[in-house]
């Protein structure tokens, strides 16, 4: 099968490799951002593609789980399922930007999703997780790319009141007209000064470096979060049909390095790929 | 487009955006009677300068915001007699909506509409105009000469304009199509007022023929430079005839169109017959098939 592969010096050329036992054909794989930060770092041989629409054998269309939890653990049974130790390890070989992957698991997509706008179910599960950390009221998304859509409509949903800036004029929401209750950091930039005293901050990329004066002097709370569950993949998929969301751009598996550029150059909110 | 019959698909660079344009990466395009009489005969208004991109009906992804969008291939206002500048070019991957036209007739497509079919915003717009520079009113007989999907169209807007669409001519294939567009077949002979719609110096003179005394013949499609129409002036006195023409859209017929398309009114899917991709466009145009009203063409 092809499937996109980082070469010896960490970026992806399109090449013959052997298929997976038990293969499931793929139907869309979404560009992340993590995947971006992988090339050139993430060892030769390496097949990156997460965000994953797969067709199981039966026919089924599939969002993949690509990390599983234990579900026993101290750290499971506290919620932080995304720091278990079974967790690391990714269940989906070779990775998703490949014809065909082997996988354990996977949620069933609802009919009225297409395969391509499939491929949101995992960054949207990310979501939802990271909101469940984010109390109610007035919140600033911070890096209004494609992820900070996300927060904003599942944050606008929940009732919240929600800001949005980003270094990028034309991606930006409207600016908080005052301090914010929370901020949801999707971009490494961290104006810690907008959060109200005993506000929340949601570290949700790699977030440079924070001002941890403030968050003693203003009584912040900072939080992270890096991944979605199981559960969280179940209840995005049945939010998905709901959402009114920006389109990827889609694009067959030979154009990646199109798509990379279109990506990185910020043209591109979301890009997908296609076998 | 290097000439009349002469299309060639080539590797081009992605166009690159500047402030205010938008880069659209093409769902599908439309095939419509302009661009089959551009590659025909040269269209020098439609494609100005050779060889040029070909293709103006599109709806895509705008691919910095993630939007499903349609744009029309102008910035025309309602003010006459400046030359347009024509956007070609949706028989691409991508094509890039410059700001001018981006920021007046540029729009999101709602929610359920298919692309193909939020791809005819463009020439349902200019039949919007039609019927309006038609002044057709409740009740009014009204003659279309032409049954492609400019007649089809029309035949849709005359129907909810409160007329009574007839559509005169056309091949039995499209014929059979009228009434799902809120129009019947018929002669013409009589009517309040007569649109063109057939692009045929034949259909030209032809309406004229038609139209009742008082009544108002609409021109609608394109001739020539220098084509010219011989009027029987005595009837045009003593009838009070109107003639008048119709050409392309504003950006409020634009706005409306989207929306009628978006009502679902009409089986706007029949009008698009055939599929092809990019490399199939030349093949079609040259020789449309008989049941051929437009071909979307997917990149």
């Amino acid at each position: 099968m092809r499937a996109v592969v980082l070469d010896a010096d960490g970026q992806p050329r399109l090449v013959e490799t052997p298929a997976p036992a038990e293969p499931m054909r793929v139907l869309a794989a979404g560009l992340c951002g993590s995947d971006v930060e992988k090339i050139g770092a993430a060892p030769p041989g390496t097949v990156l593609g997460h965000e994953v629409v797969a067709e199981r054998s039966d026919g089924a269309r599939i969002a993949l789980i690509h990390h599983l939890p234990c579900g026993e653990c101290a750290r499971c049974a506290a919620g932080h399922e995304s720091t278990c130790e079974s967790f690391a390890a990714t269940t989906i070989v070779p990775g998703g930007f490949a014809e065909a992957v082997a996988t354990t698991q996977g949620v069933e997509l609802p009919a009225e999703v297409d395969d391509t706008t499939g491929t949101y179910v995992e960054p949207l599960a990310c979501v939802l997780r990271g909101v469940e950390r984010v109390p109610c009221g007035r919140v600033l998304v911070v890096g209004h790319g494609f992820v900070g859509r996300l927060f904003s409509e599942v944050l606008g949903r929940r009732g919240d009141r929600v800001f949005a800036i980003d270094t990028n004029p034309e991606r930006s929401g409207q600016a908080p007209d005052g301090p914010v209750d929370a901020a949801v950091l999707c971009a490494p930039a961290a104006p810690l000064d907008a959060v109200a005293p005993g506000g929340t901050v949601l570290v949700f990329a790699g977030a440079g470096l924070v001002d941890l004066d403030d968050v003693y002097r203003r009584e912040l709370t900072l939080t992270g979060l890096r991944s979605a569950t199981p559960r969280h993949m179940e209840e995005a998929a049945a939010l998905l049909p709901d959402l009114d969301l920006p389109r990827p751009i889609v694009l067959p598996l030979a154009h990646f390095a199109e798509g990379l550029e279109l990506y990185r150059s910020g043209h591109a909110l979301k890009v997908v790929f296609t076998p | 487009m290097y000439g009349p019959g002469d299309l060639r698909l080539e590797e081009v660079p992605r166009p690159e955006p500047g402030p205010g344009d938008v880069l659209v990466q093409v769902e599908g395009a439309l095939t419509d009677g302009t661009d089959l009489k551009a590659f025909r005969r040269g269209h020098p208004i439609l494609l100005g300068e050779l060889p040029s991109p070909f293709g103006h009906e599109f709806c895509g992804i705008d691919v910095a915001t993630g939007r499903r969008v349609v744009a029309a291939n102008s910035a025309a206002g309602d003010e006459r007699g400046g030359a347009l500048e024509l956007l070609n070019g949706a028989y691409a991957e991508y094509v890039l909506v410059p700001e001018r036209i981006a920021s007046v007739n540029l729009l999101p497509v709602p929610p359920g509409l298919a692309a193909e079919v939020a791809a005819m915003v463009e020439p349902l717009a200019c039949c919007l105009r039609g019927v309006e520079r038609a002044e057709v009113e409740q009740g009014d007989r009204v003659a279309v000469l032409g049954a492609g999907p400019i007649g089809l169209m029309l035949s849709a807007c005359v129907t909810d304009a409160g007329g009574t669409a007839e559509v005169v001519g056309g091949r039995p294939e499209r014929r059979e199509v009228v009434p799902a567009f809120g129009g019947v077949t018929g002669d013409g002979e009589g009517a309040d007022v007569v649109i063109e719609a057939a692009g045929t110096e034949a259909a030209w003179q032809r309406a004229l023929e038609l139209v009742r005394p008082g009544g108002t013949v609409l021109y609608f499609t394109g001739r020539e430079a220098g084509a010219e129409l011989a009027v029987d002036a005595h009837r045009l006195h003593y009838e009070e005839l109107t003639l008048r023409g119709a050409f392309h859209h504003a950006p409020r017929h634009v706005r409306t169109a989207l929306v009628f398309l978006a009502s679902g009114a009409y089986p706007w899917e029949r009008l698009v017959t055939h599929r092809v991709g990019l490399e199939g466009v030349a093949a079609l145009l040259a020789d449309p098939p008989r049941d051929y009203l437009k071909a979307a063409v997917i990149p």
